[in-house]
């Protein structure tokens, strides 16, 4: 606990958010350790805090495996708790390795909270399948914070910018960490194309792109036409034609669409004419 | 020359429902690759496979794969005729145009390779001399997923030479019904004469010729790319992957009659594509998350061109 007092500098709050997300995910996304768990428990060394006060929450682990560190182990998600600090601790006995993990937590909310319980996900050394073992929930009640601690508002805010900006350089360095340890470069993954029903954009968005594809025709204004077509027929981008015909049962606009498709995804010699009977069929359904 | 449409249309005059798997299997036809079919006993997994061999009009093999089946059992061997006082070849079930390799995974690995490598090269090696197995070639393989004692369940790289894999799930209850009325009273005649084996050596040169615009491409090729980074995944889909996207996309765009494909094409065929191809992480058992999930969920947040 030598450490906890300069954890509760300025940026030892700021770090906290960075350092809990990468404590609380999941570890590597590779196969399961095979564990004997024979213990998994969590205690707090005080249930009843006030505000301003902290508390120092241990999760002990034991299994039967000499092992350097339990990585698998994730900790309770502390939303209504910062993180002052953290320390682990490795014992290998020769009844197996103890794992002492304890967080340093301060409450910025008062009430009653339940923290539930730490686990580990391994193939359970005794069946041979993959486990989930959790450790207890433990409560904890925060009442209001003590006179003398009035003040302690003021210096948060003062230290919330320094803290915002090694927050993200923790996110930052997190993230990549997690891209190297992946191997492969990562894919731009867009958000699910879902229908937007009540959003269909309206008639002078075709209309626009419409013009600005006639005035200059490429394959850029196409794609804002197309778009402008699949997006009032009710879809989000990144959705399909076949997204916009269950969307719409317009048909002139049904047409527009099937013509859209051809017109960007025809092979070159049909391309043109697809073309033409796109901006035909747009212009009819803008009539 | 008939259609593959044709085909599809006889396929559904003798199956009930099982739409996906009837298509699956006129695509993978067209496409000229292989096609795995996992379902429960019952459920016209052979049914649908005869009827495609017996409408084509070409010769049609089945294997039962059992723990005790050699390659020679499904290659063929070499045996010394006493007249000739010479060796002859006896050619095995693998030289045929549709070959039904029921429950592949009751086999051991070194038959399960004999026939994999068949499916590849399509050739065979008898002794010393290598045969060209007969064109078209299809093996339809059938897996099921309950009865696992005692199975052999294939390697990754072993499920990668198959195109894709459908689910054969179970009917519905109107499909059922159907079902009873239409086989209640004995099998009723397979559709026969449909098509060639010409005709559809024409389907195969004439889908590799459908047009692929790059951005639908590269929509397979995020595709694949995202399966390897996906949550819940160990090990994502392979190169092979996607270009058995684009050969599948190409297929049903023939197959509608289309000159070029679009991304439907490839999202739609996409998760016959990928179910195969992704090791799950353990955690996935944990979670109780359905494989199936895991694939939706990689194809919804790639984004359509």
């Amino acid at each position: 606990m030598a450490s906890r007092r300069a954890l509760r500098t300025g940026c030892a709050r700021a770090v906290s958010a960075a350092v809990l997300a990468m404590l609380c995910a999941p570890a590597s996304a590779q196969g399961l350790r095979t564990l004997h768990v024979v213990t998994l428990s969590m205690t707090a060394d005080r249930t009843n805090v006030r505000l301003g006060g902290d508390f120092h929450l241990t999760i002990h682990a034991r299994v039967r495996e000499h092992v350097s560190a339990l990585d698998e182990l994730v900790v309770p998600e502390v939303g209504t708790m910062h993180l002052l600090g953290d320390e682990r601790r490795v014992r290998r006995g020769p009844a197996g390795t103890d794992v002492d993990e304890t967080l340093t937590l301060e409450p910025i909310d008062a009430g009653s909270f339940t923290l539930p319980g730490a686990f580990l996900d391994a193939i359970d050394g005794r069946t041979g399948k993959p486990t989930r073992f959790t450790a207890n929930a433990v409560q904890v009640t925060v009442g209001p914070a003590a006179p003398a601690a009035g003040n302690r508002w003021l210096r948060r805010a003062a230290l919330a910018l320094l803290g915002l900006l090694v927050a993200a350089m923790g996110v930052t360095l997190a993230l990549r960490i997690a891209g190297r340890g992946r191997g492969a470069a990562p894919v731009a993954v867009a958000s699910v194309p879902l229908l937007a029903s009540a959003s269909a954009a309206p008639r002078s968005v075709v209309r626009d792109a419409l013009a600005a594809y006639c005035t200059a025709p490429s394959s850029d204004t196409l794609a804002t036409l197309r778009g402008a077509v699949l997006a009032a027929a009710g879809t989000a981008p990144g959705a399909t034609t076949r997204d916009a015909l269950a969307a719409t049962s317009d048909e002139q606009l049904r047409a527009t669409l099937r013509a859209a498709e051809a017109a960007t995804f025809a092979s070159e010699d049909a391309r043109s004419t697809a073309k033409e009977q796109f901006v035909e069929t747009a212009r009819g359904w803008l009539k | 020359m008939s259609t593959p449409r044709a085909v599809l249309g006889a396929l559904r005059q003798t199956i009930v429902g099982q739409d996906e798997v009837v298509e699956s299997l006129v695509l993978t036809l067209v496409a000229g690759g292989h096609l795995l079919l996992e379902g429960a006993p019952g459920v016209a997994k052979t049914l649908a496979c005869r009827a495609l061999a017996a409408a084509l009009g070409g010769m049609f093999r089945r294997i039962q794969f059992t723990p005790d089946l050699l390659p020679s059992d499904i290659i063929g061997t070499r045996v010394f005729d006493q007249k000739t006082a010479a060796f002859s070849t006896v050619f095995g079930p693998l030289f045929a145009n549709v070959v039904l390799a029921d429950e592949i995974n009751r086999a051991p690995a070194k038959v399960q390779s004999a026939l994999l490598e068949g499916m590849q090269e399509r050739r065979a090696t008898i002794g010393l001399e290598t045969h060209a197995l007969p064109a078209p070639f299809l093996v339809l393989a059938t897996m099921n997923p309950y009865d696992a004692e005692g199975t052999y369940p294939l390697p990754l790289a072993q499920l990668d030479r198959f195109l894709g894999k459908v689910i054969v799930a179970y009917p519905s209850r109107d499909e059922e019904r159907a079902i009873v009325d239409r086989f209640g009273g004995g099998e009723p005649p397979l559709p026969t004469g449909v098509a060639t084996l010409a005709d559809v050596a024409t389907w195969q040169h004439e889908a590799r010729a459908v047009f692929v615009d790059p951005k639908v491409r590269d929509y397979a090729v995020d595709l694949v790319r995202a399966s390897r980074v996906a949550e819940l995944v160990a090990h994502g889909a392979s190169p092979r992957a996607a270009l058995a996207l684009v050969t599948l996309a190409r297929a049903r765009a023939y197959l509608e009659g289309r000159a070029f494909t679009v991304p439907d094409d490839v999202r739609d065929i996409a998760p016959a594509v990928l179910r195969h191809r992704l090791a799950y992480d353990d955690r996935i058992a944990i979670a109780g998350t359905d494989p199936e999930d895991v694939v939706r969920r990689i194809i919804a947040a790639v984004p359509a061109p």
